[in-house]
């Protein structure tokens, strides 16, 4: 089911709502909850609930022997049963596909006929294996005691709100909320809860879902899977578009899920904060999906040795943890490239720190240029994630073919602006009419391109409006909703409900993070 | 100030904004409401007015027939593919029917069945006058099954939630009836990136059907197939599938083949049934639907089959074609609800009457709706009679179509320029060609305004009108000294279907003899072009007398000013 449907917000959700409070005091409440949430998440299809289920039940009893027994060797044999089991699971749905399509294509070359495996991935496998991994090794490093009831247990793991696309959140930071008879949120908490959904439903809605559609018209129009040019220009709006679109789809999903948690006045963490505006990679793995880079820094880098172990170890660890999260993000060469890539430039920023540098000569507009290249590394990397093999070059190499549409307009103009500057002739009625010429110029050899190019400044704007003023308080924007006044929150409020029902995109397209 | 007093006063600032904005948002709707009336379709979120993307073709056609014809007030309803948008037209139906009005609600198999059904509720909900509902589809790929009732990619879908489900249209607020409007200021900078104008999908297939369901009562002509019916598809696939792959270098057959190879097994599909723990057929589940909705609305339920290509009932297609399995399951349907009619005698029509199998070719659909008419005049009964003409779209007086633009026609090439800078269509290499539309009911005459011909095209020219050959027309030069051709319409023949005129003009030799089948010639071979068009005119006889001091549209005919006495 999808958070942004009227079946979600005004059916299903009111009716887990009633439910619950009902319950609330009752031992079925979290019966409910689970009952709930399977049915949120099987809706589509039935068989989603195996791997789900086998993964939580293998952790929820391992978690209970480890805990009961003092035997380190055991211990650590359990939880490695764990980790393979849950990373198996993962692997054999995630990876086959991709594997078995390469082999076949290989053994192809070879003259051996083989038919590549094609399993379909069940949504959200890789949140939900992350999740209950935490439990185990929380366990295993008692920082957390099981809890003996699997239902308080498998509500914690299939919590709708944050199931199919995270938040991934620990088990101690859940359980023990879940496990507990809350009261009625206050009024405040329910107010922001409400608005911090309005707000996911407009990222998703207007911004991600418009964004996203003009990603796709450019691979529908141009069809550049083959290898096919992209007209000069357009592999920067494919660019900037997903960039802009993965950001408010994937933020959209938290704070929908935040939204909805809150309602059940349950907390989950913040997953986005700002992360466009950092300016080095460590700063934006600290703002974007916190949840996922403090897994990894926990779960990984750390135990890989972390930074405690010298400069050149520290970079390995580094460059070892993001390779993983790429290869966690999808099966494919170019998520691993994307990892790597993300790995590098945390190595590159950490021997050569480019912001630094900048922030100390150029003081405020160092800081301001050192977020606007940080922001078109993540770009960069934002090609690898979305495109294929066969897309990537032509998209890399119709960014860099704008410069010389643009040249060939703007050069030929550079005699008249000559003879502007000689005063020969009147200087502001003659550079108007020049500048008129360029940019008419420019838009008739380029007209998709530039219409598209309105359509990235329609739907871009509003996210750099709001994750500046965020930034500014730092927070994300919808948690400035408690500071505004009441004209400020009724004309918010009013204004992304008609860019709901104006510019919402209608096509329902599913949250990007639904295939991870 | 007790604790409880402070708590109600703290919940109130809370929810003060949402009350606030919930008033604002009711208001604003409200006035809305009442001061612009917005149409009822105007208000869903069928149309999707995407940044850059326009509405597909088969969506948009829903729409606009649900938009525009939906309260016409009509008997009867045909719903279903696109076999009946293509085959049935209103106008010839209405001949066979006891005064009632048809209106042909038929858009594509891109909808399912769920779609013909969404559209069925929502027509007979808006027409409480309606007493028959007829499912018109085609077998030949279009039998109910799996993927055209439960595929999630069915536009059914969204007609079902936007148009009937009282859940979705709850939320339906008066505004989004201004969505295009505010789309297209802001997405298109205020008309920068596209004419305040302009279609809402520039593709000939749409301009056409908008140019004509609204005075056909629903009929489209068949767009299915480039450069239009081709009679040897069949000849063609026949020998793909005995082995001969070389005529799939024509890309057309190719296109064709491909089509034919994603048809699944025609046969009857079945489901488990958790509702009622037992098996069910598709054909069973879907008709019953319909069954329920016509009881629901008193009327009779009618479900009539597209003709199928003779062709099919070859051997050769005997692996997918088990027309026998569906024949079983209408014989259980029928037996089970005696009060519906179930079309027992399947047609099977020669296979140069399709243009695609699934397709009654356009020059065929004169002879399939009177098929049709006079199938449903069999089981609705009653003397025929005219329906009221103020129930239907006014017939005009003067009818002009350009053919630079786009018409309801067949048969002819694209436009093209001519060297004196206007704009003509040359009539194709099958030598004939169509022109649809409502013309006035009464004696009128029908000029065709020449862009360029050679004398040989032009003695050789003819015009057909519905049905009969018209007597050889009156060459002249019009206003601006283009040569013309005029013919007289005969009364009998203008008010034939109401004012509706299926023309042929043709420049055939030897074929214009009463009787004779013209599209049994053979047509391969790209013949010369011999004669095109401009424009063609049909102006009512009486128009004229009735300002016989102003000749403009005698000159635009004749060529100069004559009287003409009352007939």
């Amino acid at each position: 089911m999808q958070f942004q449907t009227l079946t979600y917000l005004f059916a299903f959700l009111p009716f887990a709502l009633l439910g619950y409070y009902i319950l609330r005091k009752t031992r079925y409440a979290n019966l409910f909850m689970l009952s709930i949430s399977v049915y949120f998440y099987a809706c589509s299809a039935l068989w989603y609930l195996l791997p789900l289920f086998f993964t939580a039940l293998l952790d929820f009893f391992i978690g209970q022997l480890i805990f009961a027994s003092e035997d380190e060797a055991y211990r650590r044999r359990l939880l490695i049963i764990s980790c393979v089991a849950n990373l198996g699971v993962l692997a054999v749905f995630k990876y086959t596909t991709w594997v078995t399509t390469g082999l076949s294509a290989w053994l192809g070359t070879k003259g051996v006929p083989f038919s590549p495996i094609v399993i379909p991935l069940p949504p959200a496998i890789s949140f939900y294996t992350f999740q209950s991994m935490s439990y185990t090794i929380d366990i295993k490093r008692k920082e957390f005691h099981p809890y003996r009831n699997v239902v308080d247990y498998l509500s914690f793991v299939c919590f709708f709100p944050h199931l199919v696309a995270g938040p991934i959140m620990r088990a101690r930071d859940l359980l023990p909320q879940l496990a507990s008879i809350r009261p009625v949120p206050d009024a405040e908490k329910l107010t922001n809860a409400l608005f911090l959904i309005l707000f996911g439903v407009f990222q998703k809605l207007v911004l991600a879902d418009n964004l996203g559609g003009m990603v796709e018209f450019i691979t529908k129009s141009y069809n550049f899977t083959g290898g096919t040019a992209l007209p000069p220009g357009i592999g920067l709006i494919y660019t900037y578009s997903f960039s802009m679109q993965i950001y408010c789809d994937f933020a959209a999903y938290s704070t929908i899920a935040i939204g909805t948690a809150r309602l059940f006045n349950v907390d989950l963490m913040r997953n986005f904060k700002t992360p466009y505006l950092a300016s080095n990679p460590t700063d934006f793995w600290k703002r974007w999906h916190i949840s996922l880079s403090t897994w990894l820094r926990d779960y990984l880098y750390i135990p890989l040795g972390g930074n405690r172990h010298g400069r050149w170890k520290t970079l390995r660890n580094l460059a070892i943890t993001m390779i993983l999260c790429g290869l966690w993000h999808g099966a494919g060469v170019l998520f691993i490239a994307w990892g790597a890539w993300h790995g590098l430039l945390l190595v590159i920023y950490r021997v050569f720190p480019i912001d630094t540098y900048l922030e100390r000569f150029l003081g405020k507009v160092g800081k301001v240029l050192s977020v606007v290249i940080f922001y078109h590394l993540v770009c960069f990397g934002w090609i690898m994630f979305r495109t294929t093999p066969q897309e990537f070059m032509p998209v890399v190499r119709s960014i860099l073919a704008l410069p010389g549409a643009i040249s060939k307009v703007v050069i030929p103009s550079f005699r008249d602006v000559a003879t502007v500057l000689s005063g020969s002739v009147p200087f502001f009625s003659s550079l108007k009419s020049i500048v008129v010429g360029v940019s008419g110029s420019f838009l008739g050899s380029n007209w998709v391109f530039c219409v598209l190019a309105w359509g990235l400044v329609l739907f871009s704007v509003p996210v750099i409006i709001t994750d500046v003023l965020g930034w500014r308080h730092d927070c994300e924007f919808a948690d400035l909703y408690p500071r505004w006044n009441m004209v400020g929150k009724v004309c918010i409020s009013l204004l992304l409900f008609y860019c709901i029902v104006f510019f919402g995109r209608r096509e329902g397209t599913e949250f990007i993070y639904f295939a991870f | 100030m007790s604790d409880t007093t402070t708590e109600r006063k703290s919940a109130w600032k809370c929810f003060a904004p949402w009350i606030i904005l919930f008033l604002i948002v009711a208001v604003l709707e409200s006035v809305y409401y009442f001061r612009d009336k917005p149409n009822d379709a105007d208000r869903t979120n069928f149309l999707r007015f995407t940044f850059a993307d326009p509405d597909n073709l088969q969506r948009l056609q829903t729409f606009e027939k649900l938009h525009d014809l939906v309260d016409t007030g009509p008997e009867v309803i045909q719903v279903g593919d696109s076999s009946g948008l293509h085959a049935i037209q209103p106008y010839i139906v209405m001949q066979y029917l006891p005064g009632y009005k048809f209106v042909n609600y038929n858009v594509a198999t891109t909808l399912g069945y769920r779609g013909y059904l969404g559209v069925a509720r929502y027509a007979l909900r808006k027409n409480p006058r309606a007493k028959y509902l007829i499912l018109y589809a085609q077998l030949f790929g279009g039998n109910p099954r799996e993927i055209l009732w439960d595929d999630p990619k069915l536009i059914g879908w969204d007609v079902q939630h936007q148009f009937d489900d009282p859940f979705y249209r709850a939320f339906q607020v008066p505004t989004l009836a201004l969505r295009e409007k505010v789309t297209d200021e802001l997405y298109y900078l205020h008309h920068k990136f596209k004419a305040a104008d302009a279609p809402r999908l520039s593709n000939d297939g749409y301009r056409m059907f908008h140019e004509i369901f609204q005075s056909s009562l629903g009929w489209c002509r068949e767009t299915d197939v480039p450069g239009d019916a081709r009679r040897d598809i069949w000849a063609n696939l026949i020998s793909v599938m005995q082995g001969d792959l070389s005529v799939l270098n024509d890309p057309e057959i190719a296109r064709i083949a491909k089509a034919l190879n994603k048809i699944p097994s025609v046969k009857v599909e079945s489901f488990y049934d958790w509702t009622s723990l037992r098996r069910k057929t598709y054909i069973s589940e879907i008709y019953e639907e319909f069954y329920e909705l016509a009881k629901q609305h008193n009327v009779k339920l009618i479900i009539l089959f597209n003709p199928m290509p003779e062709s099919a009932r070859r051997k050769l297609f005997e692996s997918f074609f088990f027309i026998g399995e569906i024949e079983q399951e209408l014989d259980r349907f029928r037996a089970k609800h005696p009060d519906v009619y179930v079309q027992k005698d399947l047609q099977y029509w020669p296979d140069r009457m399709f243009s695609v199998f699934s397709h009654i070719a356009t020059p065929y659909a004169e002879e399939s709706s009177h098929w049709y008419g006079r199938r449903l005049a069999e089981i609705i009964g009653g003397t025929p009679k005219p329906v009221d003409p103020a129930r239907l779209p006014k017939n005009p007086d003067k009818l002009v179509l350009d053919f630079k633009d786009a018409i309801s026609a067949y048969g002819w090439l694209d436009p093209e320029p001519s060297p004196d800078g206007r704009t003509m269509r040359y009539i194709g290499p099958r030598a004939i060609a169509m022109v649809f539309a409502l013309g006035p009911d009464k004696e009128s005459t029908i000029c065709l305004e020449l862009g360029k011909f050679t004398p040989e095209a032009l003695k050789l020219l003819r015009a057909k009108v519905n049905g009969q050959y018209l007597a050889p027309g009156e060459v002249g030069t019009g206003a601006n000294g283009v040569a013309t051709v005029t013919w007289r319409l005969p009364a009998e023949l203008a008010k034939r279907y109401t004012g509706w005129l299926n023309m042929t003009f043709s420049v055939q030799p030897g074929t214009h003899a009463p009787g004779t089948d013209e599209w049994n010639l053979p047509t391969e071979g790209n013949r010369p072009k011999q004669l095109a068009a401009e424009r063609l005119t049909i102006t009512a006889r009486e128009q004229v007398i009735g300002h016989n001091h102003d000749f403009g549209p005698l000159q635009l005919l004749c060529g100069q000013p004559r009287t003409i006495k009352k007939p």
